[in-house]
């Protein structure tokens, strides 16, 4: 480890201490309050209007902040006319003043939208970017991560199927009656897919399924012949009968393919940057938490 | 019974049937490649946005790539915009990511720095803007790219970064496709407008790269007019065989323009502009999330269920009132009765369009469910005010108004880009207002009753009929128009209500007409006749809970409906709507989740829908 990354380390390490987190916030809350309220203008309703002052003002309204914008805003500042200039400062006042008796009120803290726009805020902060405190993944580290989240990688399982349907609304035991005399017919090869369709019923969605998930044969087929369909051996012989909520099904599995799990080279971008991601969101968990433990909690419930 | 007597009764059953099939032979490996007609209905979206649109971007889209679009479509979980997870409850099995040609890509490669964009004069200016803060401006630019008025020499991009955009485009598109399970189709938004009415047209490619590649998309810098359009597409079919259609959209945004009896150019419509017409835009996109395009209360005052989501104040610009008599000119069902008017005149049809449904999200978001709907753009994602805050800047239209719609249905016999595209082409394909409403209809002289309740009705319906989208020619002595119905709830969703049958026709002195008829409803519910209404269905929509029951409503519906007041003499369409029962707009489940309050006068119930394309009558 060279000198240079030991004192990187050892910088991260203290931007990981509870006491850091205290020490930036704090200083965000400062700079956040001296914008707002410098030379104890609150209490004394005392407003200063500056160049400095219109000039941020200008910046949230624009919510651009880079040196280009802010040079560029500048010029535009003291190119206006004075009427412009005077409707500027009209505009910078009325909200200031509203603001500040909103403050003064205590709106910030009964309104929920700004207080929960706070805690956004304030996790937005806390959870900072993935360049920062964070090295390039290793191969290894990729390569565990793909393992442990394989299934969001996955394609899942399909089956390509057909079926007969028999109508269990009016009378469920002359269907399956219908249903296992057409079973017979069909093992026998007596009858094809195509006759047994002409003495089975209509079926409200489909009655041929081409490499579709378990999900949509479930919702259209029911339980049972998802079951059939992605449980039992495929052997193209037809199986049944299934019930389903609307009557019963002969099924004739055709095809199946397993879940597909790619190669990690060929998703190796997607999972550095599903990675990266997850990296952040833990490293927001642990600076959560560590505030959250900076508190005593005390709880008045049974 | 012995097995030996029931194979008997059944061979006998299938021989006396009235259609032959083929011997019986062993099971293909996959039925559906054999398979002589559409089996089942494949749902996706043909008409959706990303970053690389030039409005997305600068009102916020700054994130969402084609690629996040086809997962999410693809049925992945992906994070929006303003980072909130999302996914859809089934994945879609088709979609069309399709930016706007104006400025395509250019905004994002300026916020990107590519240097492709900063070696244009254009590029680099974009640039300064963004670096600025200056968002407005580049949506200034690109509203003017819309009118025409984005033409001046230094907005122009040169072709290599046109084509560097697209490549990257259409590489992403193939990326994704996966025919058979998950099709991508290429396409683009061609944007005009004239003096601020929509004219937009989406533009599919049935090819892939080895054609696409050679087009540059057109946009509206290159013309505002329509017919410049087809001529462009024509060079591309011409160039390299390939395939490619134009969708238009938002007719309620055209102030009268979409459906007018003139050209651009002022000029009445010639049999040459009805043909070229039909021939490039067989498809209408009659709903989507800025408003519905079936039809106008003020149009159609009997119908009960005109009255949705509408958006008919301005044109889309903003810049001009609406007056009654441009509606006519606007919406699909009074375009596909002018269509008749001009038929009778030119010989033929240029508004015999079938219909389908998409979104025009531009957050690459594809959501359409009123329980998961993201919005249009960045400030209508979920959010406590997204009801209030208005579209963009200087459109000041509530996010009230959006709709969370539509779908497109295809029947198709295969999910590939082909079978899609000639389904779209033949029109055996139908609109949704979001809810995946399996409807399916067959035209014909001699359908029975019982028809329809036989499990091969579909090859009962080719065999004697024609699906949606086809065309009934001279009717038989003493007959009249026979349709063969089927419809079914999406399987996550609401109960249907009823089935109607919508006729439009054009009598003997040129006048117009409507009707609409109630062909199956739900429970035990008898059709009105004459004059009296058909009783509702009812509601159970709570309100303040965003909840409904499906306790009343049917799973499915069908008809064999026989018009009772035909004339063979008169031209004629029929197509079919399909009603769910009421249940909460996604305004209602915001007021539930979000504790957001909706706008006095803003709906919070829903009825969803179903549109199908048209059969026609021709004497």
């Amino acid at each position: 480890m060279t000198e240079a990354s030991r004192s990187r380390d050892r910088f991260m390490n203290l931007l990981r201490e509870p006491l850091m987190h205290f020490i930036i916030i704090g200083a965000a809350l400062f700079a956040l309050f001296t914008w707002l309220a410098p030379d104890g203008e609150r209490e004394s309703r005392r407003i200063v209007i500056t160049q400095e002052r219109l000039l941020e003002f200008m910046q949230y309204r624009n919510q651009t902040f880079s040196d280009s914008a802010r040079d560029r805003l500048e010029e535009t500042l003291r190119s206006m006319t004075p009427a412009q200039k005077a409707a500027l400062v009209e505009d910078y006042l009325r909200e200031e003043v509203l603001h500040r008796e909103a403050l003064a009120m205590g709106l910030d803290s009964t309104d929920y939208v700004i207080r929960r726009r706070l805690a956004q805020t304030m996790e937005y902060v806390l959870r900072g970017t993935p360049d920062e405190d964070m090295a390039a993944p290793s191969d290894e580290e990729l390569n565990r991560f793909f393992l442990e989240n394989v299934d969001r990688y996955q394609s899942p399982a399909r089956a390509t199927l057909r079926h007969v349907f028999f109508d269990a609304a009016i009378d469920e035991r002359e269907a399956e009656k219908r249903a296992r005399f057409t079973l017979a017919a069909l093992r026998s090869n007596a009858l094809d897919f195509e006759g047994a369709l002409k003495i089975s019923d209509r079926f409200p969605y489909f009655h041929d399924y081409a490499d579709e998930t378990r999900q949509l044969v479930e919702s259209h087929l029911g339980r049972e012949v998802a079951v059939a369909s992605f449980e039992k051996p495929v052997d193209a012989s037809w199986q049944g009968p299934y019930r389903s909520r609307g009557g019963f099904h002969l099924v004739q599995v055709t095809r199946r393919t397993l879940p597909t799990t790619p190669d990690l080279k060929t998703v190796k971008d997607v999972v550095a940057n599903d990675l990266r991601n997850a990296k952040v969101e833990e490293r927001l968990e642990r600076r959560i938490k560590s505030l959250i433990s900076e508190y005593r909690v005390e709880s008045t419930l049974q | 019974m012995n097995t030996r007597l029931t194979t008997f009764l059944l061979a006998a059953l299938v021989w006396s049937s009235p259609i032959g099939f083929a011997q019986p032979s062993s099971p293909a490996y996959s039925p559906v490649v054999a398979a002589k007609y559409p089996r089942r209905v494949y749902w996706g979206d043909l008409h959706l946005h990303t970053q690389c649109s030039a409005d997305a971007y600068s009102l916020g889209t700054r994130h969402m790539t084609p690629a996040d679009a086809f997962r999410f479509a693809r049925g992945e979980a992906v994070k929006t915009e303003t980072g909130q997870p999302t996914r859809l409850k089934r994945p879609l099995d088709f979609l069309a990511v399709t930016d706007h040609a104006e400025y395509l890509g250019a905004f994002f490669h300026a916020g990107k720095r590519t240097p492709e964009v900063m070696q244009t004069s254009v590029g680099a200016r974009w640039a300064g803007y963004l670096a600025n803060g200056e968002d407005r401006k580049l949506f200034t630019e690109f509203a003017d790219a819309l009118v025409g008025r984005g033409a001046r020499e230094d907005s122009r991009l040169p072709d290599f970064f046109k084509r560097f955009v697209w490549r990257e485009l259409v590489n992403e598109a193939e990326r994704f496709n996966e025919p058979g399970r998950f099709t991508t189709i290429v396409g683009y938004e061609w944007s005009a407008a004239v003096d601020g009415n929509n004219l937009h047209r989406v533009v599919l490619f049935r090819d892939g790269p080895e054609k696409t590649l050679k087009h540059i998309p057109y946009s509206s810098l290159d013309s505002i007019d329509p017919e410049d359009l087809w001529k462009a597409l024509e060079g591309y079919e011409k160039e390299t065989s390939g395939r490619v259609l134009a969708i238009p959209h938002n007719g309620n945004g055209s102030n009268g323009m979409m459906f007018a009896d003139t050209t651009i150019a002022g000029q009445p419509l010639s049999t040459d502009y009805a043909a070229r017409r039909s021939r490039w835009e067989p498809i209408y996109e009659v709903t989507q999330v800025k408003g519905d395009g079936e039809t106008h209360p003020y149009l159609s005052p009997k119908d009960e269920f005109a009255d949705y989501e509408r958006w008919d104040k301005t044109n889309i610009g903003g810049t001009r009132k609406k007056e009654p008599w441009m509606l006519e000119y606007e919406y699909a069902r009074s375009a596909l009765a002018r269509g008749l008017v001009h038929e009778s005149r030119l010989g033929v049809n240029p508004f015999a369009f079938g219909m389908i449904g998409s979104t025009d999200s531009h957050i690459g978001i594809s959501t359409t469910t009123e329980d998961n709907f993201f919005g249009k753009f960045v400030s209508s994602e979920p959010a406590v005010n997204r009801m209030v805050t208005q579209m963009a800047p200087g459109f000041p239209v509530p996010g009230s108004d959006f709709a969370a719609s539509g779908l497109a249905a295809v029947w198709a016999t295969d999910n590939t880009r082909e079978a899609l595209f000639d389904a779209l082409t033949r029109k055996e394909v139908y609109a949704t207002t979001g809810n995946r409403i399996t409807v399916r209809l067959f035209g014909g002289w001699d359908f029975a009753p019982a028809d329809v309740k036989r499990a091969d009705y579909a090859a009962v319906g080719y065999s004697k009929g024609v699906p949606m989208g086809g065309t009934l020619n001279a009717a038989p002595s003493s007959k009249a128009p026979v349709l063969m119905i089927t419809a079914t709830k999406d399987p996550d969703e609401a109960n249907l209500d009823r089935i109607q049958v919508i006729k439009g026709w054009l009598d003997a002195s040129g006048k117009t007409h409507e009707k609409i008829y109630d062909v199956a409803l739900s429970g035990k519910r008898r059709a009105a006749s004459k004059a009296g209404k058909t009783p509702l269905v009812g509601s159970t929509v709570d309100i303040a809970n965003a909840t409904y029951s499906n306790s009343i409503g049917a799973e499915s519906l069908d008809a064999v409906w026989r018009d009772p007041d035909f004339d063979p003499t008169l031209r004629a369409f029929y197509y079919v709507r399909v009603l769910e029962i009421p249940t909460p707009r996604w305004t209602a489940y915001d007021a539930k989740r979000l504790g957001a309050t909706i706008p006095s006068g803003v709906k919070s119930i829903t009825v969803e829908r179903a549109y199908t394309s048209p059969i026609w009558y021709k004497p």
